[in-house]
């Protein structure tokens, strides 16, 4: 059975290279640069992990993870990656529900360990 | 009429509303039973009210009903049991009765009566035949029998009659009953909406979101009448930027009979945010469909103000905050740099062939600066300890640093006394610790201060000693000794108090604040440790200090002595191209002086960004560095110039603070070495001769384009990568030329944000764009925002050039 996972990143270079990585370790793969179509998706149709940035435009990453753990009540992990890796927003982010937070520039070998992880 | 009597025997009849009922075959069969056995032609079961005898059932006897004063029962009646006539004719009472003398012709007559349970006689059973005849005894059993099984259908009929009577009436008031709990909830629903309404907004929707109704609360507060409302969406109340999306998510919980509760924003007819507390609040029918949306709105506009106002006070007590931190580290530096200049130049006017008369003028003004020094930097102590910031950090230092200093200040002020000095060691202590080693330092200058202020002969002592220690932990001890004046047993407790000495007299003579016990007492609690005195007046005293450190390293890694710290270097190389930047007037004075005597060129700026500049105008052999400047203090810049500029050469720190701890940062930041304030000439020159030494003529690295993280993603797909190079040279430079043509630093964050990510996969630094994406939350000058973007510019412009080389490869 295979495995879907959606990316929200609005950086098309990094974005573009993580679904290439992702889709060539055999995920299937659905990609979005915004917040909005990101939430659209997820009301839409069953994800398996959720991989998002926090800095996007019209919804930020945490406001996906809030919608997504309090407004449609999903336990899917969701992988926050970001620049912006102070402490705060790291415990901000758990507290939310986030399963996994990952400061860029991140390993993509080790991304998938943790979605592996994530997934057993 | 009637009699009591007869009238209370006909209610009892009443009572079984048997009169004029139809026929029944349980009566019937029950007549043509008793006709049977007794073997005769006619058999009745009849009824007497007060008027006539009525038939329930009959056998051979047409007539329904007779007039009483015709009826042979009327006889049997009032003999209320078995009532024979064997012979008609030869009875006088029945001479005339017409069924006698006429057909049928009776000539014989037997009956019983039916009795009630109260005893009246309400009917019979009789039979009747046209010959005179005699019933034997269980013919009239029989008829006994039956009168009884009549009454008994009777009693049971009209016993289920009352019962369900009863029954219906029962059900009646409990289906009052139950009535009128339903008619209390309603009211009690209808009362609870109604003040509902009354407190709140309320919106009533359909499944599909159209606004049916709305009540004069709601409306208030968006503005609207009645009328323009009704038959809208509910988008219709959403500010654009709300996407339907994300209405479109919620509303799907809420159709399904979710109810949701919480805070928004919504837009009022006139376009004003309207700030509500919502709640939503599906109605489902009895198949569990939603029929009905209620949204009921608070208006949370005071608590929005709250928010508005904490967030503001928030920000101003940070912002105070902050500006208090400034405020003291700023006076720190204020006080100590003209300090340092004080102590610096009179250091170079020692050297300047001076009389005994000014040798003698100069070494006390320098005597005297030292101790301003030193009793300003007790004030400022107080002074972070009075506002809360009295701070212990965590750094990894050398033990054996803190120790040298130490003998050095030791040795320097017991030998201005005459007085002998021992420091001994554990064996076991380490090269490395983690804990604040400059709170450490702190302390020891403290008592061995105090220690050589108050001996007039001996010995002054220093002993470390190992308490406890662990593969990670260790506990010191730290044992000052002196045969000094001693202390006063009843004086012991309050010599760590503020501002006392242990006699007044004292304090005069032997000078001194008086608050260095008092910031080490708090710096060793602070510290979780703890010191101890012993004393006897005239004899001498030990103060006993014991603290726990985290063990880094047991013994040195690498060989940290420098091959010139044995000789004191007192001359340079000519002709070495110096560049200082440095910020304050005096201190450059002082470096360019002392730097010029040994033939050097010196270059001057005054800011991290003035540095930038020159640093790019001319090749230098090596930097001084300040730390503190402003606009770009001395960490950014060298970060710049090691990351983003990717040049190597020398940088050198100078610093008016002395924390031991500093040291390792500038390291990590890249600096090649440390030189505090007051600097002396000694100091100065060594560090510049190392790290002119071990550096290399081409100081500026070949830049490569690196492509080893973007391959991590793509697994060595060229063709993928070739796609993702060819985007990023058509995107990037519009983004750039984006972020520099920008003026507002919140844009510009952004930007430098966006471009971070794809800088990152090309492994190009991004030292510079972080400095850029920080920049929002900061006053940042013009001149500082221009610099960082050329630097930008140049590095992607540099990048640019190596990716199409590349690609042309």
């Amino acid at each position: 059975m295979s495995i879907t996972l959606l990316v929200v990143e609005d950086d098309n270079i990094l974005r573009k290279s993580l679904v290439y990585y992702l889709k060539s370790k055999d995920y299937e793969v659905i990609d979005v640069d915004n917040g909005n179509e990101a939430i659209s998706l997820i009301a839409n149709q069953k994800f398996d992990i959720i991989i998002t940035d926090l800095n996007l435009p019209y919804k930020s990453g945490m406001e996906i993870l809030y919608e997504v753990r309090e407004i449609f009540e999903l336990d899917i992990p969701v992988i926050i990656l970001t620049n912006h890796g102070s402490e705060s927003v790291e415990i901000e982010s758990f507290e939310l529900g986030a399963s996994e937070f990952i400061s860029k520039p991140f390993s993509p070998p080790i991304l998938n360990s943790r979605i592996q992880k994530l997934l057993s | 009429m009637l009699t009591k009597q007869e009238q209370k025997r006909i209610s009892a009849l009443l009572s079984y509303q048997i009169l004029d009922t139809p026929q029944e075959e349980s009566f019937n069969t029950l007549v043509n039973l008793i006709a049977e056995i007794c073997n005769v032609p006619m058999a009745l079961i009849s009824f007497m009210d007060a008027k006539r005898e009525w038939h329930k059932a009959s056998v051979g006897f047409q007539p329904t009903e007779v007039p009483k004063e015709d009826t042979i029962c009327q006889y049997t009646i009032n003999a209320k049991g078995f009532f024979e006539i064997t012979d008609t004719k030869k009875d006088e009472r029945l001479i005339d009765n017409p069924f006698v003398v006429k057909d049928p012709y009776v000539r014989y007559y037997a009956g019983t009566t039916l009795q009630s349970p109260e005893g009246y006689s309400i009917g019979t059973v009789c039979v009747l035949d046209k010959e005179v005849r005699e019933l034997n005894s269980t013919q009239i059993q029989a008829i006994h029998h039956v009168a009884k099984q009549v009454m008994l259908i009777l009693n049971l009929k009209k016993q289920n009659k009352l019962m369900r009577e009863e029954l219906d009436e029962l059900l009646l008031t409990s289906s009052t009953v139950t009535k009128r709990q339903l008619q209390n909830k309603e009211d009690e629903i209808n009362y609870l909406l109604k003040a509902i309404k009354k407190t709140a907004g309320v919106l009533e929707l359909s499944p599909d979101g159209t606004i049916l109704k709305a009540n004069s609360k709601f409306l208030k507060l968006f503005k609207y009448q009645k009328e323009e409302i009704y038959g809208l969406n509910y988008e219709v109340l959403k500010f654009k930027d709300q996407n339907l999306s994300d209405f479109g998510a919620s509303w799907k919980q809420i159709s399904q009979g979710f109810a949701q509760s919480g805070r928004v924003v919504r837009k009022a007819k006139d376009n004003s945010e309207v700030h509500l507390h919502t709640m939503y609040a599906p109605i489902r029918d009895l198949t569990g469909k939603v029929v009905k949306v209620f949204k009921i709105a608070q208006d949370a506009s005071i608590a929005h103000q709250a928010e508005l106002k904490l967030h503001t006070a928030k920000e101003m007590a940070e912002k105070i905050a902050k500006s208090k931190d400034n405020f003291i580290a700023n006076m720190s530096h204020e006080i100590r740099t003209p300090m340092n200049a004080i102590i610096g130049f009179t250091n170079l006017l020692e050297n300047t062939g001076l009389s005994t008369d000014q040798v003698e003028y100069v070494s006390s003004v320098k005597l005297a600066s030292i101790n301003l020094l030193s009793i300003i930097n007790d004030i400022l102590d107080i002074s972070k300890i009075e506002s809360g910031m009295f701070s212990v950090v965590e750094t990894e230092f050398v033990l054996e640093d803190i120790i040298q200093n130490i003998k050095n200040i030791l040795n320097l002020k017991a030998s201005e006394k005459q007085l002998c000095t021992r420091v001994m060691l554990d064996s076991e202590l380490p090269y490395k610790l983690k804990g604040d080693g400059n709170r450490l330092q702190q302390i020891l200058i403290n008592l061995i201060g105090n220690a050589v202020k108050f001996t007039e002969k001996g010995e002054v002592g220093l002993i470390l000693k190992v308490i406890e220690k662990s593969e990670t932990d260790i506990k010191i001890n730290f044992l000052v000794q002196d045969s000094g004046i001693g202390i006063p047993k009843d004086k012991l407790s309050l010599i760590f108090e503020r501002f006392t000495q242990a006699d007044e007299d004292t304090s005069r003579f032997y000078g001194g604040t008086g608050l260095g016990l008092n910031i080490s007492k708090l710096l060793i609690e602070r510290m979780k440790g703890s010191i101890q005195v012993n004393s006897t007046v005239k004899v001498g005293s030990e103060f006993s200090v014991t603290l726990p450190f985290g063990i880094v390293e047991e013994t040195p890694s690498v060989h940290d002595v420098s091959e010139y710290s044995l000789i004191n270097v007192t001359s340079l190389p000519a002709g070495l191209n110096i560049l200082v930047c440095e910020d304050n007037v005096l201190n450059q004075k002082l470096v360019t002086n002392l730097l010029h005597d040994q033939d050097a060129k010196v270059t001057v700026a005054s800011n991290g960004i003035d540095g930038l500049y020159e640093f790019s105008k001319d090749s230098f052999d090596l930097i001084l560095m300040d730390i503190q400047m402003p606009n770009l203090d001395g960490y950014d810049t060298t970060s710049i110039i090691r990351n983003d500029l990717n040049h190597s050469i020398p940088i050198i720190a100078l610093t008016a603070h002395s924390m031991v701890g500093e040291k390792e940062k500038c390291l990590n930041i890249g600096m090649n070495d440390y030189v505090s304030k007051p600097i002396l000439k000694k100091d100065l020159f060594t560090s510049i001769l190392l790290a002119t030494q071990k550096s290399k003529p081409d100081a500026n690295q070949e830049r490569n384009l690196d492509l080893s993280y973007l391959s991590e993603f793509t697994g060595g797909n060229k063709e993928f990568e070739h796609e993702m190079i060819s985007q990023f040279i058509s995107e990037t430079p519009k983004i750039l030329a984006e972020l520099i043509a920008e003026n507002q630093l919140e844009v510009i964050s952004k930007l430098a944000h966006k471009l971070k990510s794809s800088f990152q996969i090309f492994g190009i630094p991004t030292y510079t764009l972080q400095l850029l994406e920080q920049s929002e939350n900061k006053l940042i000058s013009t001149e500082k925002l221009n610099c960082l973007k050329s630097i930008v510019k140049k590095m992607l412009d540099d990048y640019l050039q190596l990716i199409e080389e590349q690609v042309q490869s």
